[in-house]
């Protein structure tokens, strides 16, 4: 045979990026220092913890689409619904904020699990009556189904709590003076909390996706579907095992959202999902760490970046008459939107680059 | 037809590649590929699998660009137009994996070929009568026509849309023309009668040919035909050989097909490029590429003696 | 035994001059062209409004009914002109109320006397009604294509997300831009348009009120759009389309500027969401942010997907399913229709469901796509087309 094909370098491309961004970020953040270095780590602080929140998200759609190649619609109300069941073990199993110093921890534990395990149930469900059926119908028809499985959830969450508002109890110890203080900066409680939940859960979904038997059949059917087949994994098996996994992770963050941010309603999911599915583009579909990286990115994005268009854009636009942008909170919703397109148009594959399914 | 009875003048090249190379995430796929096609022949491309020939045929209709090198067709560059500007052009293809619009009938699929030809749009304004008004336009890339042409875009745009509403005249007329058009074609490529039926439901080997007919209908100076007897008994591969006879005997085109099929490949092409690997490793008619040790060794390894001709081949 | 009967020498010139007689009856109904049949229709729906009960008691659909069919009509627009986009080309566009937007919004900024962006009293141009709809279709042309360009190169669920955002930032625009939209009161005190008077025709001898005349405008309305849609479909632009859906590489492979066409659709699509938007506008009197949000665009290509895509038919069946019988539900008819089942019902009282049924329509509604996809993806009246591409997708199963 004549000699074999030469193989070209290849660029740690992802990184490379990730690693600008965050120069341009630290760079843009040094010369506007109007706002005083305080200000701007406070806002670091909260876009880590969102994004914190934003990444256990991502990881669920991310994960669907490389096994099935589907947006799944209403991940974001799998959020939702954990969000509420740790409500109900809170209030109704532990009493609310009644509940003594030393069962807090307890507590907060059951209620992480039984979100996970009420998300999960729920995701088994669903993925059995709205997905499973349209597997090999034209792409339409199980995009409609999820955004029907959307609408309904939705709405039966508002339905069952009358439209209102439900408190979680304010159990964990939060506001002034609840923090650590590290010198040059001080991180709350429950900021820590929730970036580190978020990390160790992710750092546990890494090994077993790398490490065990399952997470192997995971990346084999994400890979090629039908040869996984040929070779004996029970595809329909891990197909159910990828939703659960991404839905008890994004149960879990319910719960985490509530204790942080205490108000739960039935629309709570909308927003955080469209922002974590950005997330999971952002750092390449299919891939596990990229959607990690991502969310972190996107919660970033939106509390330091959104300052930074205000300052940015403020003046250009006040010269030009067009009076300011006045960016309040409803555009550092739009921030995720402008990320998706402008990802999407400049380098669809992700930063880290996508990890989707060959067609067999 | 060996080279010993080739007319004393030789016809110019159609298409020319010129180090040609193409690279996938370190793969080369294609590598300083010259490739030159004669007008009026039949030319066969073979190699073993993975050898490039598919990504030769998407580089030349435009679907990836060339990394480096030059590709021309009757010395227009290719190399940087949309697909579609190359069919204006004149190249056409057909799919490895037949890509037909299933869900259409077959005198649709056709139809769909002929829309190029059926531009009503650049018929209705006044110009000498050029049978192919789509490539007036787009031949002079750049030059001050092309420019004037792009301008009036949203005129045109706007035009194509009122016609469309109001069907006048002009309309009706290529819309008919482009139906019996079509439907000449069917019968052409074999298919007499059967154009409402639709794509999907028709068997294997008509819609090799149903593909055929659609390819035709943008009337192609140059076809390019992917493996068109792949999982064909011989006695329709020789129903397909032909019908690509007659399509360069009759219509005139130019064809250059890839084939696994050995005893097609020697049999109907006048001149056969090996490649392997994205290179090119033999050319020449078709006598002198089965003898060619290369060749032999890239597709059955070292210690063969023959490709092609009844032997284990393909 | 029937035959020997029939052709009895007593029986035969009778049954065969019958058989003749229906023969050419049959005949002559097919010769009726499309056209005729149309035109009957149109003129059966036009009547609508004065249709009188034979037992006394006044015109059968009275004001309630002609609003609720004047919203359905402008849905089953907005149906149609999506359609063009889903339907037709395949492209998933999930913001198509940012079209339905601009058109309001454009004739609300000129006809409204809050708007900030006019100063003069417009009281005195009672044609800017009329002269806004053709512009509407150009200006949502041209918003069709600016929205259309940076979507081009997504496909399938990435088009959808970005639509959908799409839909979303326009609606932000809308609330946040007070200096420029009125913000999130809004723009109103928008004056009906005067609607045309027919010579000969008095139409207060008829009874007809504004709102009568907005549902006869609507119903001609509709059947215009329908004109043009069937139109767009089935020329040398339709099939480019249909060859975009089905294989867009393959179809720019056959000289289809898939840039061109693509564009194209969203154009057309938006012009008539825009031309609803700005009826939509008048006939509301006022243009608020909160009346384009997401739901709209869900509405939209639910119906449309459910109804059955790509066929017109789809398009008002749906729009009377998701649109028609919630609204319809808050008559006190539909208790009294629903109260007829209350003998089969022993623990419930039947006439209370109208009521719950209206409370919980989103539930329902989300259910109802999910059952739909499931039981018959390609929607309940799908063109034929599309029964033969689901078909074909469940065979492969």
């Amino acid at each position: 045979m004549t000699s074999p094909p030469r193989r070209a370098v290849k660029v740690p491309l992802g990184w490379l990026f990730a690693a600008s961004l965050i120069v341009v970020f630290v760079g843009v953040v040094m010369i506007d220092d109007d706002k005083g270095w305080n200000f701007w780590l406070e806002q670091t602080r909260n876009g880590l913890t969102t994004g914190s929140l934003y990444a256990l998200i991502a990881l669920g759609y991310t994960m669907v689409y490389g096994v099935l190649r589907m947006i799944n619609f209403a991940h974001g109300e799998v959020f939702m619904l954990g969000a509420f069941a740790g409500w109900v073990v809170l209030t109704e199993v532990f009493g609310g904020s009644g509940m003594s110093d030393a069962m807090i921890a307890p507590a907060i534990l059951v209620a992480m699990l039984a979100a996970a395990l009420a998300s999960a149930s729920a995701v088994v469900v669903i993925e059995r009556i709205a997905y499973r059926p349209l597997r090999h119908a034209p792409r339409l028809a199980p995009l409609i189904s999820a955004i029907g499985v959307s609408i309904f959830l939705q709405n039966l969450f508002l339905r069952l709590t009358n439209g209102r508002f439900k408190q979680y109890p304010r159990i964990f110890p939060q506001g002034p003076g609840e923090s650590v203080d590290l010198g040059f900066v001080s991180l709350d409680y429950i900021e820590i909390f929730l970036i580190g939940s978020s990390v160790i859960l992710m750092l546990a979904l890494y090994l077993f996706v790398q490490r065990t038997k399952m997470g192997v059949s995971i990346r084999a059917v994400a890979e090629d579907r039908e040869v996984s087949a040929l070779m004996g994994v029970n595809v329909n098996q891990v197909i159910t095992l990828t939703f659960v996994i991404g839905a008890a992770l994004a149960g879990m963050a319910g719960v985490m959202y509530g204790l942080w941010l205490l108000n739960i309603k039935g629309t709570m999911g909308f927003l955080p999902g469209i922002k974590a599915f950005t997330a999971a583009v952002l750092g390449g579909i299919g891939n596990i760490p990229g959607a990690m990286a991502g969310g972190f990115l996107i919660g970033l994005a939106e509390s330091v970046g959104r300052e930074q268009l205000n300052s940015v854009f403020n003046p250009v636009l006040h010269w030009i008459g067009a009076g300011g942008l006045g960016l309040g909170n409803e555009w550092k919703d739009v921030v995720a939107f402008f990320v998706l397109i402008g990802v999407l148009l400049l380098r669809p594959t992700g930063i880290f680059g996508e990890v989707v399914a060959k067609r067999a | 037809m060996t080279a010993e009875s080739a007319p004393a003048q030789p016809a110019p090249a159609l298409l020319e590649t010129r180090s040609l190379t193409k690279r996938f995430e370190g793969v080369i796929a294609l590598s300083n590929l010259d490739l030159s096609v004669r007008q009026g022949s039949i030319a066969g491309l073979i190699g073993p699998n993975g050898a490039g020939k598919t990504t030769l045929f998407n580089v030349a209709t435009g679907f990836y660009p060339p990394d480096e090198g030059t590709i021309t067709l009757a010395g227009k560059r290719l190399q940087g137009l949309r697909p579609h500007s190359i069919t204006a052009l004149g190249i056409a293809r057909t799919f490895q994996n037949i890509r037909l619009f299933a869900n259409m009938t077959a005198l649709e699929n056709v139809l769909v070929g002929q829309h190029m030809h059926a531009d009503f749009v650049a018929r209705a304004t006044p110009e000498e009568e050029d049978p192919e008004p789509a490539r007036r336009f787009r031949i002079s890339l750049g030059s001050a026509e092309h420019w004037a042409y792009r301008a009036a875009f949203p005129g045109r745009m706007l035009w194509e849309v009122l016609a469309t509403l109001g069907r006048p005249g002009v309309v009706q007329e290529t819309e008919r023309v482009a139906v019996d058009r079509s439907i000449d074609l069917l019968g052409f490529v074999g298919l007499k009668g059967r154009h409402n039926e639709i794509a999907r439901s028709l068997p294997y080997g008509d819609q090799r040919r149903l593909e055929l007919a659609r390819a035709l209908a943008t009337r192609p100076k140059l076809l390019l035909l992917d493996e068109p007897t792949a999982g064909m008994n011989p006695q329709e591969s020789q129903e397909i050989v032909h019908l690509i006879r007659s399509i360069r005997d009759e219509l005139g085109t130019t064809v250059l097909l890839i084939e696994h099929h050995m005893h097609v490949v020697m049999g109907v092409c006048e001149m056969i490029t090996v490649l392997d690997y994205g290179e090119k490793i033999a050319e020449g008619p078709p006598e002198t590429v089965q003898r060619d040790k290369r060749v032999i060794e890239a597709y059955l390894g070292t210690g063969h003696t023959g490709i092609g001709n009844g032997a284990a081949g393909g | 035994m029937r035959e020997r009967l029939r052709n009895s020498p007593l029986v035969k010139p009778a049954a065969d001059a019958l058989a003749v007689a229906a023969g050419r009856a049959e005949k002559a109904y097919g010769s009726v062209p499309n056209a005729l049949r149309l035109l009957l229709l149109a003129a059966l729906l036009i009547g609508v409004p004065f249709y009188e009960n034979p037992m006394g008691g006044g015109v059968i659909f009275d004001e309630r009914w002609l609003a609720v069919f004047r919203l359905v009509g402008l849905y089953i627009m907005l149906g149609m002109g999506l359609n063009v986009v889903v339907g037709y080309a395949g492209l998933l566009d999930l913001g198509y109320v940012a079209f339905f937007a601009t058109g309001a919004y454009l004739y609300a900024l000129l006809a409204s006397p809050a708007s900030p962006a006019i100063d003069f009293p417009i009281d005195d141009v009672p044609w800017l009604f009329w002269a806004l709809l053709p512009t509407a279709l150009f200006v949502g042309a041209f918003a069709g294509i600016l929205l259309g360009i940076p979507v081009l190169p997504l496909r399938g669920d990435y088009l959808a997300i970005v639509t959908l955002g799409f839909g979303e930032i326009i609606r932000l625009f809308l609330v946040n831009k007070t200096d420029f939209t009125g913000g999130s009161q809004g723009l109103y005190g928008i004056k009906a348009p005067p609607l045309p008077d027919f010579p000969g025709l008095n139409l207060t001898e008829l009874k007809s009120t504004a709102l009568t005349e907005w549902y006869v405008f609507i119903v001609i309305a509709v059947f215009i759009v329908a004109f043009a849609a069937a139109r767009l479909r089935d020329s040398r632009m339709g099939r480019a389309w249909e060859a975009i859906r089905e294989d867009e590489d393959v179809a720019e492979a056959m000289g289809i500027d898939t840039i061109k066409y693509k564009l194209m659709a969203f154009a057309m699509g938006a012009a008539i969401g825009s031309l609803g938007g700005t009826v939509f506008a008048a006939f509301q009197g006022s243009a608020i942010p909160n009346s384009f949000d997401l739901l709209v665009s869900i509405n939209v290509v639910s119906l449309v997907v459910i109804g059955g895509m790509g066929n017109t038919s789809g398009v008002v069946l749906g729009a009377v399913i998701l649109i028609g019988i919630p609204d319809f539900l808050r008559f006190r008819e539909a208790s009294d229709l629903l109260g007829f089942f209350d003998p089969l019902v022993p623990f419930a009282d039947t006439r209370n469901w109208a009521e719950d049924l209206r409370e919980n329509r989103f539930i329902v509604f989300g259910a109802l796509l999910v059952a739909v996809m499931v039981l018959r993806p390609s929607g309940l009246i799908p063109s034929r087309r599309r029964q033969i591409e689901f078909a074909a997708a469940a065979e492969e199963a």
